[in-house]
């Protein structure tokens, strides 16, 4: 399978965080989730995937060839946004069309234009407009999007498009990630951060978890899904289910917690019951785990 | 084709079972393309890589074949083959059958009994 | 290091939303208004205590007093444009590091701005020349006042320049004004000191411009080393 971006080693270095190594892929054709808790490094790794900021060392190469952020043909086909304040606050959508327009070679204004109204911003060719200070977050989210999906790409990299988001705009989210992959069939890719996957799962392929600065686990999320089962059970059996368990929390009267598939049998000789865990338990778990080695 | 999202039956499992059946039963035909991946992932409001492995699963049953670059199309089904398959259908049903029988303690004979009834029932 | 077809103008626009010569014209006219709001408040003043328009046109003219208010209004547009930074995390921050042409484009943008900074600078002076030949208010050195201001500013945009290796923000948005009146200052008050020898004030001028190319160039090599790359 083809990678829109292969991960090799990135690290970068701060005074208190180190990020990396960071071993990962984002497969050609699919979108990508980067999961994992605040703070877990996916903003650090995002910016240097899109050239935002610099690395300390380590290679990221893109589709299948390209190493070098700085080339502006690899420039023009990534559509990047960060998660807030992506433009200067006293803009107007119609500053944003000009200086978009200017710093790639692929921005079409008149789809800049059907995607504002889509979003109900207003028409940005229209003399009187605000400025995006005066949009509520998610408008001006929606507003950043716009002016990222009005450009012909190969590959988005969304930071947190969800978070700013309400439920409506977060489904609408998932069919333009739909609408851009099937627009081109396998030749588009979307990697995204997100520390809340339950609104996503439907529009994520590939999952990559996150924890401490490191991936902790990546992989087809139905591949993802037949390797990890969702466990649970009466508590006075949970101490003898842990041992064979990733990770686990409980009450008084029972407990839940992921395990892999393969100790599925040792764990139904516990009085348990096993399903498929949905990608959101499936986080729980992982991070889970990942907190309790941290502690 | 409709999907049932907070079921117990994966999601890729029913977009085969009903392709399957479509198949099966002529509706489509040796030849017919598969909707695109992407494109039946956006109709259905799912994950790309769920379609992805409902048509890797009826692939592997040798139902359809991937054409590269082009998608998924329906093969010639040989009349064997379909027969097989629909035997496969039909022990399945059985064993769900067989199984609600043991639960609710239904010997073979009543079984037996009520599966002829339903039969003339639906020969009827 | 890619190369691509941006002009200075276009560079610009993609970090301001308005070209080189429109930034221009925004700051060119802001000074002068400015410049006649404040002198046009100080004339009602002295025109409510001299009871005439010519006393109060003598009270101001020839004093320092236009001269001293030409040197802070100007001042004050060049500190606005100079100091306006497009680091990582402050909007707009992180687009501009992924449009093309990357730091290029950054290094054209700066080259804009400073352009656009020296034209207003010049703007706003030519119209204190005109308000001096005129006899609307008079300079006490006429043309050599002029050219004493024009040169001392454009030390200041250098010097505003050199401000970005004070890392600290607020340190930095705390000294520059400072920076720019004190070396504004001696504009005002070096052509009563050499009786409005223009070659002196032009020697300054001629100081001055190599001294803002060697400038820009160190801020952008300090930006790029120390914030772009990092």
């Amino acid at each position: 399978m083809n990678n829109a971006i292969e991960i090799n080693g990135i690290t970068k270095k701060y005074k208190d965080f180190m990020l990396g190594e960071v071993h990962a892929s984002v497969p050609c054709g699919f979108a990508t989730a980067l999961i994992g808790a605040n703070g877990a490094g996916k903003t650090t790794l995002i910016d240097i995937l899109c050239g935002v900021t610099g690395k300390t060392s380590g290679e990221a190469v893109y589709f299948g060839n390209m190493t070098d952020i700085d080339n502006d043909n690899l420039r023009n086909r990534i559509g990047y946004c960060s998660s807030a304040n992506f433009f200067p606050l006293e803009w107007t959508l119609k500053k944003v069309a000009d200086s978009v327009e200017l710093g790639f070679d692929n921005f079409n204004r008149q789809r800049f234009s059907e995607l504002c109204k889509r979003f109900k911003l207003g028409d940005p060719a229209e003399k009187k407009q605000k400025k995006l200070v005066q949009l509520s977050d998610g408008n001006k989210m929606r507003a950043y999007l716009a002016s990222v999906l009005a450009r012909d790409t190969e590959l988005l990299v969304l930071d947190e498009p969800a978070s700013s988001l309400d439920p409506l705009a977060r489904d609408m989210l998932c069919d333009l990630f739909r609408e851009y992959l099937s627009e081109r069939d396998g030749e588009r890719s979307i990697l995204f951060s997100t520390h809340n996957i339950a609104d996503m799962e439907y529009a994520t392929d590939y999952a990559v978890f996150m924890a401490n600065g490191k991936v902790i686990e990546q992989g087809f999320v139905e591949d993802l899904k037949e390797k990890y089962i969702l466990v649970h059970g009466d508590a006075e059996n949970a101490d003898k289910a842990r041992p064979f368990m990733i990770s686990c929390s409980g009450g008084r009267t029972s407990f839940e917690g992921i395990a892999l598939a393969e100790n599925a049998g040792m764990l139904s000789t516990f009085d348990t019951a096993v399903e498929t865990p949905t990608l959101q338990q499936l986080s729980v778990g992982i991070l889970r785990k990942a907190e309790e080695d941290d502690q | 084709m409709k999907i049932y999202q907070n079921s117990n039956e994966p999601i890729y499992k029913q977009i085969a079972v009903q392709l399957r059946e479509q198949i099966l039963t002529g509706k489509l035909k040796a030849g017919d393309p598969l909707p695109s991946i992407r494109g039946l992932a956006q109709d259905l409001k799912i994950s790309v890589i769920t379609t992805m492995k409902a048509y890797e699963e009826l692939a592997s049953e040798g139902l359809v074949t991937a054409s590269k670059g082009k998608g998924y199309y329906v093969n010639a089904q040989d009349e064997r083959m379909l027969k097989e398959q629909h035997m496969r259908q039909l022990e399945k049903h059985l064993s769900d059958a067989i199984y609600s029988a043991k639960i609710a303690g239904v010997g073979l004979e009543e079984v037996e009994q009520t599966l002829e009834m339903l039969w003339n029932f639906d020969e009827e | 290091m890619t190369n691509n077809t941006l002009t200075l103008s276009q560079a610009h626009k993609i970090y301001t939303g308005d070209g080189m010569g429109l930034h221009a014209l925004k700051l060119g006219i802001g000074g002068i208004l400015m410049y006649s709001a404040t002198i046009s408040a100080f004339f009602i003043v002295m025109l409510m205590s001299q009871g005439s328009v010519s006393e109060a046109r003598n009270e101001l003219s020839g004093t320092g007093f236009i001269n001293t208010f030409l040197a802070i209004d100007a001042g004050i547009i060049l500190m606005i444009t100079g100091l306006m930074h497009y680091d990582r995390q402050l909007p707009g921050g992180k687009y501009f590091r992924t449009v093309k042409g990357g730091f290029d484009t950054y290094r054209k943008m700066k080259n804009a701005s400073l352009i656009a900074r020296v034209t207003a600078l010049i703007a706003i002076l030519i119209f204190g020349a005109f308000s001096h030949l005129l006899g609307v208010f008079k300079l006490s050195y006429g043309i050599s006042d002029i050219i004493y201001i024009g040169a001392f500013l454009l030390l200041s945009i250098g010097e505003v320049n050199f401000m970005n290796y004070i890392k600290n923000p607020a340190l930095r948005g705390f000294l520059t004004p400072f920076i720019i009146f004190a070396t504004g200052l001696p504009g005002v008050i070096l052509p009563n000191v050499f009786d409005g020898n223009i070659y002196i004030g032009l020697a300054v001028a001629a100081v001055a411009v190599p001294f803002i190319l060697i400038s820009q160039k160190a801020m952008l090599s300090d930006y790029k080393k120390n914030k772009w790359n990092q």
